[in-house]
């Protein structure tokens, strides 16, 4: 199983977990029909242990690939290179993400526009490999577009 | 038939104005760029494009959105033909044919043909819309809540189609889905669920849910994987885009039987525009009194797929308009979009809000000729607009997707939860998990829910109520068909594709 699976079955299993909880306070049935915890709790319990199924098929899986390592090598993983690039690109990718929470966390006491036009030159310059200057350019062509539809058009307040 | 055609006339009086016909118009094209951009097909369309119609009028948000939709399925088959890269699911049949055709000098001719079989097909879609549909919504207002129930449970069966290869993976982001849905108001008992926070107390944002998944997961997919389009240097003759009579005679009749199957798989819930062109693509090889020219650039199975996607939007908008069963991802989008527009889906739409209907299809009608139009006179604007672009994309969609998710509530909290699916979006694509039933799940499982709580209240507590009424039974009986005949349509398929492989 990959990484990215674990830590997408295991926030799965976080979130259930932590509604199934939740769900226990919730009154199941009524007189006449069921409650609000009826679903929250059949469905988290349902989605555990599909969560569950998943991951104890993968770990079966996985001990028949250890018996037959041509398995792998078949599929064209021989690791080395490609996993240099997907950790590049996992790199990457965080820091795209922390990038987005930090503009967003400035959104909120400055407005959307600047903290939005500094985000597009970083996506650009750092993640999509363009040069500084054509970032700006870029990013100020864009920031206008997104101004002029949804502030003078639709007059949604960005600032 | 005389109060459809007046229906209809009222819709286009509402939707002939010139806010309405700019937007339209703008509509298909932004929809035909979309669909061109491999990775956003309709479904991130509709979502990139469901920020901009708040205060719009209803009638004018929907046709902005059933344009885009529309224009997706005329622009998924540009990059298809040029750089054998399916802008989105329903035009990898079209590379098949359409990129060896490129290949032999004959990508002009591709792009035209298969841009008058869409055309074609769409049209043919929308008249067995306007005159079917209200058939089934004068009949369907005599359901009570254990149909609307039964009918939840319908489309949600149809996740067996949007299942993909993993019908376990399919299941866990039902369940997801399920979940998400719960939180906030119950709307029977009034119980607040899982409001960690106030802004949760009205639910989690289906729209913001949705730009996280589809706008953001593909940039971070595509940034992770260091995915850069190049669409080259195409450089066409306008008259290259003209077919000649022969080649036009020869696609005639493949588009004639896409159109009719696109429309009737489209109204299949759960299927499609997908399944429509891998089986118009297989009944035409299996007609083809030459099959060994498929895979080669043959003008038939060009044709017949163009056709059927494009007849399928229209049909997958029946079940859509006249049950409230989305018939495909995209069509669960509109059904959100209903919703948040304040309307009621279902067997009550054309009754209650019939003038924004009427002025949906009629938009859909006047988006369809605009599409021919446009992409038979711009698609060298089009090609050299999407290499303009392709190279700024991910700060393009994720401008727009932060700038949507504030419209929501003119708050960031939005934005977080768009981060946050965009997260979830990105594991689900990376791990082969379906967006498709997640979607579903969303949007139907708060329905189904209060239908069902309500029929048990009904019946003061017993389950007989949905198979003591005879429409409930005959619900019953359709969903284990749409399940039965899901699977045996998969095996069918995925034999298909061996056999074509």
């Amino acid at each position: 199983m990959k990484i990215s699976e674990i830590i997408l079955l295991g926030g799965l299993s976080v979130f259930s977990g932590s509604l199934l909880w939740g769900s226990l306070d919730m009154p199941y049935s009524t007189d006449t029909t069921f409650g609000p915890g009826f679903i929250p709790l059949n469905i988290s319990i349902a989605l555990l242990a599909l969560v569950g199924v998943v991951a104890v098929r993968a770990v079966l899986r996985s001990k028949r690939g250890f018996v037959a390592p041509q398995d792998t090598a078949a599929h064209g993983g021989d690791g080395g290179e490609n996993s240099g690039v997907e950790t590049l690109g996992a790199f990457m990718l965080g820091g795209a993400i922390v990038a987005i929470a930090i503009s967003i966390y400035a959104m909120s006491y400055i407005g959307v526009l600047i903290p939005l036009g500094f985000l597009l030159v970083v996506l650009s310059w750092q993640f999509s490999g363009h040069g500084l200057l054509k970032s700006v350019v870029i990013s100020l062509i864009v920031l206008a577009a997104i101004y002029l539809i949804f502030s003078i058009w639709l007059r949604i307040p960005l600032h | 038939m005389l109060d459809t055609l007046a229906s209809l006339s009222g819709g286009f009086e509402t939707v002939l104005t010139f806010h309405n016909i700019v937007l339209i118009f703008l509509a298909g094209i932004i929809g035909t760029v979309i669909g061109a951009l491999p990775g956003l097909g309709p479904s991130a369309g509709i979502a990139l494009m469901l920020p901009l119609t708040f205060g719009m009028p209803h009638a004018s948000g929907l046709c902005l959105l059933t344009g885009v939709y529309m224009g997706t399925m005329y622009g998924g088959r540009i990059t298809s033909i040029l750089i054998n890269t399916p802008g989105d699911a329903p035009a990898i049949i079209t590379a098949l044919e359409g990129y060896p055709m490129m290949c032999k000098g004959k990508g002009g001719l591709a792009l035209g043909i298969s841009a008058i079989s869409s055309f074609v097909g769409g049209f043919f879609g929308l008249a067995v819309l306007v005159f079917f549909a209200p058939v089934v919504a004068e009949y369907a207002i005599f359901l009570g809540p254990p149909e609307y129930f039964m009918l939840m449970l319908v489309g949600l069966s149809t996740i067996v189609l949007l299942a993909g290869a993993d019908v376990f993976k399919a299941l866990i982001v039902t369940c997801f889905g399920f979940l998400v849905s719960t939180f906030g108001s119950d709307y029977i008992s009034g119980h607040v669920r899982f409001a960690f926070v106030p802004e949760l107390i009205e639910g989690v944002d289906f729209v913001a849910i949705i730009i996280g998944l589809y706008g953001l997961g593909e940039v971070f997919y595509n940034l992770e994987r260091k995915i850069v389009l190049n669409l080259g240097k195409p450089n066409f003759g306008f008259s290259d885009y003209i077919p000649g009579k022969a080649d036009l005679k020869e696609a005639s009749a493949p588009t004639v039987r896409g159109s009719i199957l696109g429309t009737f798989i489209g109204i299949l819930p759960g299927a499609g525009a997908t399944i429509a062109t891998f089986l118009a693509y297989a009944l035409e090889r299996k007609l083809s009194k030459r099959p060994e020219t498929f895979g080669k650039g043959a003008i038939a199975g060009l044709a017949s797929p163009e056709a059927s996607n494009n007849a399928a939007v229209p049909g997958s908008l029946i079940p859509l308009i006249t049950l409230g069963i989305p018939g495909s991802g995209g069509t669960a989008i509109m059904l959100g979009a209903l919703i948040m527009f304040g309307l009621q889906p279902g067997p009550l739409l054309m009754v209650q809000s019939g003038d924004v209907v009427w002025a949906m299809i009629a938009g859909l009608i006047l988006a369809n000729f605009f599409l021919l139009a446009s992409n038979v006179l711009l698609i060298p604007l089009f090609v050299n607009l999407l290499r303009l672009v392709q190279k700024h994309l991910p700060s393009i969609v994720v401008g727009l997707c932060i700038v949507g998710a504030f419209s929501l509530n003119y708050g960031t909290f939005n934005i977080w939860i768009a981060l946050i699916f965009g997260v979830i979006g990105y594991l689900m694509r990376k791990n082969d998990y379906p967006t498709g039933p997640f979607i579903l799940a969303v949007v139907l499982a708060p329905l189904a829910e209060n239908y069902f709580r309500q029929s048990i209240m009904l019946a003061q507590g017993s389950w007989s109520i949905f198979v003591s009424r005879p429409v409930s039974l005959t619900l019953v009986v359709f969903m284990v068909l749409v399940v039965c005949a899901s699977i045996i349509s998969k095996q069918f398929l995925r034999r298909r594709r061996v056999g074509t492989e």
